[in-house]
C-alpha cells in the first residue's frame, strides 16, 4: 500500500501494563482479556493520515521482562516514536519509568519522540498513580503525557497519532534526517522515485543506500 | 526461565525406528554431511561421496556423487533434480553437480547433467558454505566461505548454459544461508550480518548486523526469512526486521514445516551454567516446534545427538546421530482439541481450529463448549461471548434456556442483541424476549435500556419492528409511540394514537406530516374516526388534502419548483372517498365540499350529490328562520350549471325530506309538469298549479285537466274553465260530471261557464240545421240531373273541339258531359279513357269549391266526438 512516510515505533514498560494490549486495540480495533506473554518482539501495522498524507505506522511491541531487556534492545534503534507505557494501578511500574527512560535515550536517537502513557484508566477504583503524577513526570523529562484504557479504546488512537503527528512536524522542522533510515522514518515509494535511484525491482528499498544499522 | 515461554502442548507422537533399520544399515560407518527433501524423496549425502535416495517405502538408491566428499545438497521441491556441491579432489574449486534422478543410467543410478565449478570472487579455492536453488530452475546461488556469492541464471539441468557471475557488498564473513524470495530477491545470511539482494538491480541491502549460525535460517512461509540465534529467534522480510520471539539456548538447526518452526537445541544440562557451558560431554539435542501464528510450543521433547530434521511425506522425521530414524507425527485435530479441551484450554483450542480451517459447524461445537464450561464455573458473562458466536448454527433455544433458568438477564439481552445484529438470525420470539428483557431490566434499575433500543436510530440491532412494536405495546404505549414514529410504521402509530391514547389531535398532527400517498392513504383508514372526534381540524386537514397537500415539513417552496424544473403536480385527493366519513356531521361536510367546489373544477357527481343532499339535511333541521338561506344555497347549487349532480337521486332526497322548492325545481328540469301541478295540488296551492298550467299549458294541456280533477278551489274555476271552454279539453258534460263531484261548488261558481256552453251549442245546432238543408238541395239537384242521363237522349252539339278550339273533324271523341275533343287532342292529354278532360281538371283544382257532401263527409270524418 502506497504511503508517505513510514514511521517506527517502540513501545516498552514493565510487564502486564498492556503494551500488547495497546497495539491490539489500534492496529485490531479488539481487546483480549486474556494476553499471552510477550515473548521476544512483536509486530503491527497500520495506516493513518496526518496533514492530509498517508502514514504507515510499524510498531515493535517488546517485552517487559528484564530477561528480554537485552533483546528489545536492538530494536529501539531504528524507532522514530516511542511509547513509554506505565500502569495506573501499580505504582511499581511507574517507579521503573526513569529506568525505561535512560535505557531508551540510550540505546535509540536522539531526536526519538517518546510519549509517556498512563494505561488501564478505566480501572479508576483500584488507582494508585494519579494523573498529576504522570503530569508531572512528563514534564519535567520532556514527554507528551497522556492516560489511555486499552480496554475501552479511550485514548488509544490519540496516542499513537499525537506521536505520529509531533514526528511529523518534526520532520517538517527539518530535524530528522529522513533519508537516515536509522532514525526510523522511511519515505514512501511514490517520494524516492523522483530520486531514481532504484530500478525495476526496488519499490521497497527506498532512496537509502544501504547499512543503516551497525 | 521456564515460564518465560510460550504456552507448551505436545500435538506430535513420536514413532522410533520406522524405517527398520534400513537407513542405519545403508549408512553404516559414514556419517551424513547434508541432506535434503522434495518431491517425494528425501536426499542423505555422506561423507564419503554417496548420495543416498530415500523414497516412501524406504527403498533406498545410492550412488557415488563425487570422488570426496559432499559438502551441500538440495532436492527441488517438484522436480526430480538433486543439486549437489562437493569435491572429486582436494586443492580446487568445489563442483556444482545437478543429477536428474528420473534418468537412470544402465546401475540405476540417477544421470549427471551437469557438472560446473563454483567459482567465488577470485578464483582460489574456498569451500562452498550455503546453497540455494530456485524452484524455476533457472537461479542457482552459491555462498562460501569467503563471504562471496556467485549466481547462475539459466537452466541449472544443462551443461554450460548461463553465466555465473559474483553478487557485490556481500561482506567478507562466512555465507551460512541462503534463499530466493520470488525470482528477485535472494538473502543472504553469513556469520556477521543479514541482508537481502535485490537481483535485478544486484544491490544488496543490509538488514541486520548480527548473522547467524549453518543451518540456524530457514525461509518461513517461502516469505519471511527467520533466524535463529542463542537468545532469540529473529524474522525479517525484505523491509527490515520484524518480529523476534525469544528462546534461548544455542541453536543447532532451524527447519520451517507448514506453519511450524523445528527448532534444534544443544541442551545444556544445567541452565544456570548455560552461558559458560562448553564441555562437550552431555551431547543431546532438543526439539522444540513452535506454531508461529498461535504463538505455542507445539512439541518439546530431548533426543540424542540429531544429525537432520526433515520435512517430508508431511510431517518430521528426525535423523539421529546413530542413524536411527524418527518419526514424528502430528495428531489430528480432533486429538488435539480433546487434549485442549481436558485442560480447558478452550481459547487455544478455538485458535487452532481457526488457523487450521475448521468447519464452522465445528468452531460452533468448541464455543458451545467454552461457553458451558465458563457457564459451569459461573462466568455468565464470559460465557455469552462464547454463546455469542455460535450464533447461527447452535439452536437459540439452548443459551436462551440457560439463561432464562438461572435469571440472568443482563447476558440474555447481550445475546439476544447479538442475534439481531445478525441478519435473519432473530425471529418475532427473539425480539419479543428481548424487550421484555429490557423491559424487567428498565423496571429493576431504570437505566432506560428501552429507550435506548428505541431510539438507536440507525438500527442498529436489526429486529422486527412490528413485532417490537406490538410487544412494546402492551407495556408502554409511549415508548411504541416513539418506536413507531422513529421507524415510520405510520399504520402502527396512529392505530396506538386512536385506539390507545385516544388522543386525535395528536393523531391528526402526525398525519399532517406524511407525504402525500401515506397521508392519503392513513386519512382514508383513520379519517372517519377523526373526524368524529376532531371535526374542525380534521375537516381543515382534509381539505388541504384534497387540493393541494404538502407535508407540513416541506418548505412551502421545494427545489425543483425554484430552479423551474417544471412545476411539481400537487398531489390531491379525491374528495369523493372522503365524503363518507363525515357521516352524520352535515355541518362540516358541507364546509369541506363547499371548499372542494370552490377549489377545485373537477368534482365528480358524488361531490355534488352529498353536497346537496347535507343542504338538504341541513335545511330539514335548521329553525325556521335560516330555512330561507339554505334553500338559495340548495338551489344555487342546482341551477349552477356546471353542477353535475344526479337529477334523480337529488329528486328522491328532496321529496324524502320534503324540499319542495327542490322538487319543483327538479321536476321543472325534467319536465316533469304534470308532477309540478299534482305537487301544487297536493300541497292546496292551486294557484300555483294554475300558474304552472298557464307557463305549460300550451304544450301540455293535461295540466288543466289535472287541476281541474284534483278539485281546485272555487276562485280557480273560472279560469279553469274557460281554459277547458276555450281549448275544448273536455266535453261540457264530463266537466259538469267532474264539478258535480265536489259538494263546495255553487251554481255560481260554474253558472258562466254553462250559459257559454249552451249558447255556443245553440249557434252550433243552429248552423248544422242550415248546412242540412242546404245539403239537401244540392242532393236533389243532383238526382235530378241523374235522372235525365238516364231517361233522356243527350244531344252532342259541340262544334269544336274543348282542347284546341277548333272544329271539330272525324274521328272525335264525345262525352255525356257536351264536352267534345278530337280524338288525337284527348289521347295526347288525357290520363284516363273514361273521364272528360274538362271536368276531370276542374274537379282537380285546389280552388274550386268542394263538392257540399264530399265537405260533409270530410267533416264528420275529421270531428271526433268530445
Amino acid at each position: 500500500m502506497a504511503y508517505a512516510y513510514l514511521f517506527k515505533y517502540i513501545i516498552i514498560g514493565d510487564t502486564g501494563v498492556g503494551k500488547s494490549c495497546l497495539l491490539l486495540q489500534f492496529t485490531d480495533k479488539r481487546f483480549q482479556p486474556v494476553h499471552d506473554l510477550t515473548i521476544g518482539v512483536e509486530f503491527g501495522a497500520r495506516m493513518i493520515t496526518i496533514d492530509g498524507k498517508q502514514i504507515k505506522l510499524q510498531i515493535w511491541d517488546t517485552a517487559g521482562q528484564e530477561a528480554f531487556r537485552s533483546i528489545t534492545r536492538s530494536y529501539y534503534r531504528g524507532a522514530a516514536g516511542a511509547l513509554l507505557v506505565y500502569d495506573i494501578t501499580r505504582r511499581d511500574t511507574f517507579n521503573h519509568l526513569t529506568t525505561w527512560l535512560e535505557d531508551a535515550r540510550q540505546h535509540s536517537n536522539s531526536n526519538m519522540v517518546i510519549m509517556l502513557i498512563g494505561n488501564k484508566s478505566d480501572l479508576e477504583s483500584r488507582r494508585e498513580v494519579k494523573k498529576e503524577e504522570g503530569e508531572a513526570f512528563a514534564r519535567e523529562h520532556g514527554l507528551v503525557f497522556m492516560e489511555t484504557s486499552a480496554k475501552t479504546a479511550a485514548n488509544v488512537e490519540e496516542a499513537f497519532i499525537n506521536t505520529a503527528k509531533e514526528i511529523y512536524e518534526k520532520i517538517q522542522e527539518g530535524v530528522f534526517d529522513i533519508n537516515n533510515e536509522a532514525n526510523g522514518i522511511k519515505i514512501g515509494p511514490q517520494h524516492s522515485t523522483a530520486g531514481g535511484a532504484s530500478g525495476a525491482g526496488g519499490a521497497g528499498a527506498g532512496g537509502a543506500a544501504g547499512g543503516g544499522c551497525c | 526461565m521456564a515460564f518465560l515461554e510460550w504456552r507448551k502442548f505436545s500435538f506430535f507422537d513420536i514413532h522410533k525406528n520406522v524405517d527398520n533399520g534400513k537407513v542405519a544399515e545403508c549408512l553404516q560407518d559414514t556419517h551424513v554431511t547434508a541432506t535434503t527433501s522434495g518431491n517425494g524423496h528425501v536426499v542423505l549425502c555422506d561423507v564419503t561421496g554417496w548420495a543416498h535416495l530415500i523414497s516412501r517405502s524406504w527403498e533406498i538408491t545410492s550412488f557415488k556423487a563425487y570422488e570426496l566428499t559432499v559438502t551441500l545438497a538440495q532436492q527441488l521441491p517438484h522436480d526430480p533434480y538433486l543439486v549437489t556441491i562437493g569435491d572429486d579432489e582436494t586443492g580446487v574449486l568445489p563442483l556444482i553437480k545437478v543429477w536428474d534422478w528420473s534418468r537412470r543410467d544402465r546401475h540405476g543410478n540417477p544421470t549427471c547433467t551437469r557438472v560446473s565449478r563454483a567459482v567465488p570472487s577470485h578464483m582460489k579455492p574456498t569451500p562452498a558454505t550455503a546453497l540455494a536453488v530456485h524452484e524455476n530452475k533457472n537461479l542457482l546461488a552459491v555462498g562460501f566461505l569467503d563471504g562471496s556469492v556467485s549466481l547462475f541464471r539459466g537452466d541449472i539441468a544443462r551443461q554450460r548454459s548461463g553465466k555465473m557471475r559474483t553478487l557485490p557488498d556481500t561482506g567478507t564473513s562466512p555465507i551460512t544461508a541462503l534463499a530466493f524470495k520470488g525470482a528477485d530477491k535472494l538473502y543472504v545470511v553469513s556469520r556477521a550480518a543479514v541482508s537481502v539482494v535485490w537481483l535485478g538491480v544486484e544491490r544488496c541491502v543490509a538488514l541486520d548486523c548480527m548473522g547467524a549460525a549453518p543451518a540456524c535460517a530457514v525461509l518461513a512461509d517461502s516469505q519471511r526469512l527467520t533466524i535463529a540465534n542463542n537468545e532469540a529467534l529473529y524474522v525479517y522480510t525484505t523491509e527490515g526486521r520484524g518480529p523476534c520471539y525469544a528462546l534461548e539456548g544455542e541453536k543447532v538447526r532451524l527447519d520451517w514445516f507448514r506453519s511450524y518452526l523445528v527448532i534444534t537445541r544443544n541442551e545444556s544440562p544445567s541452565k544456570s551454567t548455560a552461558s559458560t557451558s562448553t564441555a562437550p560431554i552431555p551431547k543431546s539435542h532438543h526439539i522444540t516446534i513452535l506454531d508461529i501464528q498461535n504463538k505455542f510450543i507445539v512439541f518439546s521433547k530431548a533426543f540424542e545427538e540429531i544429525d537432520a530434521v526433515l520435512t517430508e511425506w508431511g510431517s518430521f522425521y528426525i535423523l539421529t546421530k546413530n542413524k536411527e530414524m524418527i518419526y514424528l507425527e502430528e495428531k489430528d485435530l480432533q486429538s488435539k482439541l480433546t487434549l485442549l479441551f481436558k485442560k480447558n484450554l478452550y481459547d487455544v483450542a478455538i485458535r487452532i481450529a481457526s488457523s487450521q480451517h475448521y468447519d464452522e459447524a465445528g468452531l460452533t461445537e468448541i464455543y458451545k463448549q467454552y461457553g458451558d464450561h465458563l457457564y459451569s464455573k459461573g462466568d455468565l458473562k464470559g460465557a455469552i461471548e462464547q454463546y455469542v458466536k455460535t450464533i447461527g448454527w447452535l439452536e437459540t433455544s439452548y443459551v436462551i434456556r440457560k439463561y432464562l433458568e438461572s435469571r440472568h438477564l443482563e447476558p440474555l439481552v447481550q445475546y439476544l442483541e447479538e442475534l439481531h445484529k445478525k441478519k435473519g438470525c432473530a425471529t418475532e420470539d427473539h425480539t419479543t424476549l428481548l424487550l421484555t428483557c429490557y423491559m424487567k431490566i428498565d423496571q429493576h434499575d431504570h437505566q432506560g435500556k428501552l429507550k435506548e433500543f428505541i431510539n438507536s436510530k440507525d438500527k442498529a440491532i436489526d429486529f422486527d419492528v412490528d413485532v417490537a412494536i406490538k410487544v412494546m405495546r402492551q407495556v408502554s404505549v409511549d415508548d411504541a409511540l416513539s418506536l413507531a414514529a422513529n421507524y415510520k410504521r405510520h399504520d402502527w402509530y396512529l392505530k396506538m394514537m386512536l385506539e390507545d391514547k385516544k388522543d386525535y389531535r395528536q393523531a391528526l398532527d402526525y398525519i399532517v406530516e406524511l407525504e402525500f400517498e401515506d397521508a392519503d392513504m392513513y386519512m382514508k383508514k383513520y379519517g372517519h374516526r377523526l373526524i368524529q372526534h376532531e371535526p374542525r381540524e380534521s375537516t381543515n386537514f382534509l381539505k388541504l388534502l384534497c387540493t393541494d397537500y404538502k407535508p407540513r415539513s416541506k418548505p412551502l417552496v421545494d427545489e425543483a419548483s425554484l430552479s423551474g424544473g417544471g412545476v411539481r403536480a400537487s398531489a390531491s385527493a379525491l374528495p369523493d372517498e372522503y365524503i363518507h366519513m363525515f357521516l352524520a356531521n352535515s355541518e362540516r361536510l358541507i364546509d369541506f365540499l363547499e371548499h372542494m367546489i370552490k377549489t377545485r373544477d373537477d368534482c365528480f357527481n358524488l361531490v355534488y350529490d352529498a353536497l346537496i343532499e347535507h343542504y338538504i339535511h341541513v335545511w330539514a333541521k335548521s329553525p325556521e328562520s335560516e330555512k330561507k338561506e339554505y334553500e338559495e344555497k340548495i338551489l344555487g347549487v342546482l341551477k349552477n350549471p356546471e353542477a353535475k349532480y344526479d337529477k334523480d337521486q337529488t329528486l328522491i332526497i328532496c321529496q324524502m325530506l320534503g324540499f319542495q322548492a327542490g322538487v319543483l325545481y327538479l321536476y321543472e328540469e325534467n319536465k316533469l309538469w304534470r308532477a309540478q301541478v299534482a305537487l301544487h295540488l297536493r300541497g292546496g296551492d292551486a294557484e300555483g298549479a294554475l300558474s304552472v298550467c298557464r307557463r305549460r299549458g300550451a304544450l301540455c294541456p293535461r295540466l288543466w285537466l289535472d287541476v281541474l280533477g284534483a278539485s281546485p278551489p272555487a276562485s280557480a274555476l273560472p279560469e279553469l274553465l274557460n281554459v277547458i271552454a276555450n281549448e275544448k279539453l273536455l266535453s261540457p258534460i264530463l266537466v259538469v260530471d267532474c264539478l258535480a263531484s265536489t259538494p263546495t261548488y255553487t251554481l255560481g261558481d260554474v253558472r258562466k261557464y254553462l250559459t257559454d256552453v249552451l249558447k255556443s251549442e245553440a249557434a252550433v245546432i243552429s248552423r248544422e240545421q242550415e248546412l242540412s238543408a242546404k245539403y239537401r238541395a244540392e242532393s236533389g239537384r243532383m238526382k235530378a240531373q241523374a235522372r235525365a242521363l238516364q231517361e233522356r237522349p243527350v244531344v252532342l252539339q259541340a262544334s269544336r273541339c274543348a282542347v284546341c278550339n277548333k272544329p271539330l273533324e272525324l274521328p272525335t271523341m264525345h262525352f255525356l258531359c257536351q264536352h267534345s275533343f278530337h280524338q288525337s287532342c284527348f289521347t295526347t292529354y288525357a290520363e284516363s279513357e273514361s273521364e272528360c278532360l274538362v271536368c276531370a281538371a276542374s274537379r282537380r283544382r285546389p280552388d274550386a269549391a268542394p263538392h257540399a257532401a264530399e265537405a260533409l263527409h270530410a267533416r264528420i270524418h275529421n270531428e271526433h266526438d268530445p
